[in-house]
């Protein structure tokens, strides 16, 4: 199992949405609460970057890197999630965003 | 002879650490990752409600699903992982629960990420009205400068105490919380073992009228998106105001228990 971050611009929610559907087995209201705002430069909404963090099979984690090869400004990031805490909020200081 | 008098009644401090569980408080609910046996990793589908109620939350979405961890808390005790991401386990029958009178609250936790990133531990509200609903948290907003505090239909309070990474213990007892009742001058607000100040940084200072709870939640705040990057080794509710000899008596039990 593999730890991952997922992060897309906002442009791109729709679309992932269906494709965590179709690809991962999610309901869509699963895939709709899966998704969740990642802040904006701000702090205001609405949201310009929205993220997922999960657990992935090994399989799931390959798809995940591949669909996320495809439309610029997605990014799957693993990560280990009991020694590494901080690392979705660093990322999101790099993507110099701020929390709604 | 009867060994020991009943704790609900104000236990001696001297014995609570051995005599003394919460479930002698009656709780609405009492999560405890002491008690859970989840294998460390485990996903978090179902927290285990321990008052007897069976008020267990649950998370059906696997990306939303927290981590059991057995040895996370400070200490190398087991607690429940939430990411900061998008983790969090709730449920929505909160037992007719209104918060329209006293109620008591209490949290053993740490936060996992960002010490200046908004934090919910425990919160109840609406699902989908971000109008009326209480949280319990670190640095109730992110531009109110780190600090412990929490968040009551609408109104944001910081308490005295800086957030750091280091284990604490929170009690939040409300004595009234009735429509236009002061919230500052009803509650008092503990960090481990101390009452602390609340300062008032938004809002208006009285409790709203809270009806329809339908949401109640750890790792998140109910009813709107924002998620604590936490770990918590246990958080109950009472749906009433503790006496002074029963919050002694509980926060013995979490010293002994947890070490906070």
């Amino acid at each position: 199992m593999k730890r991952l971050l997922c992060i897309i611009p906002a442009s791109l929610l729709d679309t992932v949405r269906e494709l965590t559907v179709q690809h991962f087995g999610y309901t869509a209201e699963q895939a709709a609460a899966a998704w969740t705002p990642m802040g904006s430069p701000t702090g205001k909404a609405p949201a310009t970057h929205w993220w997922l963090s999960a657990q992935f099979t090994a399989e799931g984690a390959a798809l995940a890197e591949v669909l996320a090869a495809q439309p610029p400004g997605a990014q799957v990031l693993e990560y280990d999630f009991a020694t590494q805490p901080a690392f979705p909020d660093q990322q999101r200081e790099a993507l110099q965003l701020m929390p709604l | 002879m009867l060994p020991f008098f009943p704790a609900r009644f104000g236990t001696p401090a001297a014995l609570a650490g051995q005599l003394w569980t919460p479930r002698l408080l009656l709780p609405l609910v009492w999560y405890d990752a002491q008690q859970e046996t989840l294998s460390n990793g485990a996903a978090l589908a179902t927290v285990t409600d321990f008052s007897g109620n069976s008020r267990n939350l649950t998370q059906g979405t696997p990306a939303n699903q927290g981590v059991f961890s057995t040895t996370g808390f400070p200490g190398s005790k087991p607690e429940l992982q939430f990411d900061g991401v998008n983790d969090f386990a709730e449920r929505t029958d909160v037992g007719g629960y209104t918060l329209n009178g006293p109620f008591t609250w209490w949290v053993v936790a740490r936060m996992r990420g960002s010490t200046s990133a908004r934090t919910p531990f425990m919160g109840i509200g609406q699902s989908g009205s971000p109008g009326n609903y209480v949280t319990i948290e670190a640095n109730t907003f992110s531009t109110a400068g780190s600090k412990m505090g929490w968040y009551a239909t609408g109104n944001t309070y910081d308490s005295a105490v800086s957030t750091s990474s280091n284990a604490f213990v929170l009690v939040v007892n409300v004595t009234s919380a009735t429509a236009a009742a002061s919230i500052a001058s009803n509650t008092v607000y503990r960090i481990n073992r101390s009452a602390s100040a609340l300062t008032l940084k938004a809002g208006v200072g009285t409790w709203d009228t809270m009806t329809g709870m339908n949401r109640l939640a750890l790792g998140s705040f109910a009813g709107t998106g924002v998620y604590g990057n936490c770990g918590i080794g246990e958080a109950g509710m009472v749906n009433r105001s503790l006496t002074a000899d029963e919050v002694t008596a509980l926060e013995a039990y979490i010293q002994t228990k947890w070490g906070v």
